[in-house]
């Protein structure tokens, strides 16, 4: 009779330790990649390549963040967008356009549009969520699932400002690093995919440093991102991210 | 022809039912032929302002363009494509127009606009472009610097004369299309939407910022005759060889003000309907009235061995002379009318409008259907309403009918 108890309340126990465990993991994982490409600064030189059925064309710019409240960049290359750049501030935005020397703040309704002719939105760029506070989160199962992947589902909070219906995310079991996400668009179809590629230690961290972003209804089209240098909290004048600094041509 | 005499002599017997019959086809006849004539007559009017206007008669475009179209979608060397279309008989004019959506800003107003490139003088010659300008100054004739923005979009970016329009937009190549332009004149199409997203450069610009280089997005092309539309049409296409070009007149590329145009038709053709069908039973009353009234009488002629089917066809006849009576009297009223509505019209003292076009004065055309579509009509319903009277009369029993009487 007690044998019984005891092993009935150890059982008990066991299996709640199980489920505590697993908790654990998805909520490590989660704050493993938010954190991934975030610190309190960072300055990098990006590549962007972007594919279109018309057209192919290189991008080069120099990239700084502060937290995640602010991002400036300014396009180095090709000479035609030489000088281009893009201050965010929370989730304003705006563009400098160095061929009329003008600064064009991006309206609101002009969030969805693409960034550089890139796949990325606008909104992308400003974007802040974070896939911690602002999504529900679960373990979930894909179809030809590899090994070496956890799987996760992140269906985000109702106020979260996410244009999102959920999106599936591969992790490496091993590493937590994301291997591919894919982005579900309001009627729950597959809106686009992003592969992530090229597993190297910069700046003090372990990062995928080539993303691929393939959009699911424009045929032959994708951008790819590449990390050519990145440091992570090194000291980053605020003035960088002025409206002043944006007019001005390095 | 001794059925026709009788006919005739009944017919002429009764004098007051025929003549009052003879008003009620005449009328409705008159009412029809004049109801089309009319409904052609401002159709054609509006359809000619409508698409004088802005759209022309017939557009080029690269093959699926409109229903999906974007910056690459072009009319490759479209000068030569030009000179194709002037080369067919029966072409007023045409003018090619670039299009591509864009961000405008205007003293840190931003908006969507479009930004539509136009060749100037072709464009004033093809669609009365300038009168439309309706403030400032229309645009030069060589390219330059300046732009001309739709009454809806100055007010929505708050732009007056002499402000700098800035205009953000990608190249056909990818590479980010920047430009300033100075505010030269205000456009008013009357087309509200149209109004609310254009501005307007000079077409070479417009190459040179997209990275178009002879190329464009739409051939406008206006005709000499608007009822030649489709046989313009179908020589464009003989001519212009091009498998890659769509050339479709202004009822495929204006479908829904060409529905809402057929669907007002057909209003018309349900109130056509209801005054036929008025004409119908006035009809059906006399035939009636003379088979009853003349019940003993066909059972007289039954009795000295008349065929049922001829006596049918002495009633139709009878109707159908009156009905011959009818429309030729009622030609020659509803020519008077249509003439004179064709000449003078009636002024509207509140302008209507219809698909954006503002109508003031309402005009009827002459047509050959105006005349033969009641004609038809007139003679086919009193065939029809005819043929149970005459029925009835054919079997008429001569004993009975006799005695009683």
């Amino acid at each position: 009779m007690h044998k019984n108890i005891i092993f009935v309340v150890l059982a008990f126990i066991l299996a709640n330790i199980g489920s505590l465990s697993a908790e654990a993991d998805i909520d490590q994982v989660i704050e493993k990649i938010d954190q991934l490409y975030r610190s309190n600064t960072s300055r990098g030189e990006v590549e962007m390549e972007i594919i279109t059925p018309h057209w192919q064309r290189t991008l080069r710019m120099d990239m700084w963040t502060y937290k995640m409240e602010k991002t400036f960049i300014r396009i180095t290359s090709p000479a035609r967008e030489e000088g281009f750049a893009t201050l965010r501030i929370d989730d304003e935005m705006w563009n400098y356009l160095p061929q009329t020397d003008q600064v064009m703040k991006i309206p609101p309704s002009m969030m969805m549009g693409s960034w550089m002719g890139s796949d990325f939105t606008n909104d992308d760029i400003v974007r802040e969520s974070s896939l911690f506070e602002d999504y529900d989160y679960q373990f979930t199962e894909v179809e030809n699932p590899q090994p070496e992947n956890l799987y996760i589902k992140l269906i985000p909070h109702e106020d979260a400002p996410v244009v999102w219906s959920e999106i599936i995310m591969a992790v490496g079991e091993s590493d937590y690093l994301p291997v591919w996400e894919k982005f579900y668009g309001e009627n729950h179809e597959l809106a686009r995919t992003m592969y992530f590629r090229d597993i190297e230690t910069v700046g003090g961290k372990t990062i995928p440093t080539e993303m691929e972003l393939i959009p699911e209804n424009e045929e032959g089209q994708k951008t790819v991102v590449r990390y050519l240098h990145i440091e992570f909290n090194v000291d980053i004048d605020e003035d960088i991210f002025s409206l002043r600094n944006l007019q001005s041509q390095q | 022809m001794l059925l026709f005499k009788i006919a005739l002599r009944n017919v002429l017997r009764q004098k007051r039912r025929t003549i009052l019959t003879m008003l009620t086809m005449g009328g409705g006849f008159v009412l029809c032929a004049a109801s089309i004539g009319w409904a052609d007559g401002a159709y054609g009017d509006i359809i000619y302002s409508f698409t004088s206007n802005q759209l022309g008669q017939i557009q080029i475009h690269s093959e699926d363009y409109l229903d999906n179209p974007t910056i690459y979608k072009t009319i490759v060397d479209y000068e030569k494509v030009g000179k194709q279309v002037d080369s067919v008989e029966g072409v007023k004019n045409w003018t090619p127009r670039i299009y591509v959506g864009a961000l405008g800003m205007v003293n840190q107003e931003v908006s969507g606009v479009q930004v539509v490139g136009i060749d100037p003088l072709r464009e004033d010659s093809t669609t009365n472009f300038n009168n439309m300008v309706t403030e400032g100054e229309p645009l030069p004739s060589l390219p330059g610097y300046d732009v001309l923005i739709g009454k809806g979009l100055a007010k929505v970016i708050k732009a007056e004369l002499g402000d700098s329009l800035v205009l953000l937009s990608q190249g056909a190549d990818g590479s980010i299309a920047n430009a300033k332009y100075g505010i030269m004149g205000i456009v008013e199409s009357g087309e509200m939407g149209g109004d609310r997203m254009n501005c307007y450069i000079d077409i070479r610009s417009a190459q040179q910022l997209f990275v178009l280089d002879n190329q464009c997005h739409e051939i406008v092309i206006t005709v000499e005759d608007i009822s030649s539309v489709n046989s313009v049409t179908s020589s464009l296409r003989s001519t212009v060889k091009s498998d890659k070009l769509d050339i479709q007149p202004w009822m495929v590329f204006a479908k829904s003000f060409y529905e809402a145009m057929r669907a007002d038709m057909n209003g018309l053709w349900i109130q056509l309907g209801i005054i036929i069908l008025l004409v119908a039973f006035g009809v059906l009353n006399t035939v009636l009235m003379s088979v009853l009234e003349r019940q003993r009488e066909f059972g007289l002629l039954k009795a000295i061995g008349t065929k049922p089917g001829m006596i049918i066809m002495q009633i139709l006849l009878e109707m159908n002379l009156i009905a011959i009576f009818s429309v030729v009297s009622g030609s020659v009223v509803a020519l008077g009318l249509l003439y004179w509505l064709s000449n003078y019209g009636i002024s509207l003292s509140t302008p209507m409008t219809f698909g954006g076009v503002e109508i003031q004065q309402m005009k009827a055309t002459i047509n050959l259907r105006s005349f033969v579509i009641p004609l038809i009509t007139v003679f086919a319903t009193t065939t029809v309403v005819s043929i149970f009277p005459a029925v009835k009369a054919a079997r008429t029993d001569p004993v009975k009918t006799m005695r009683t009487n």
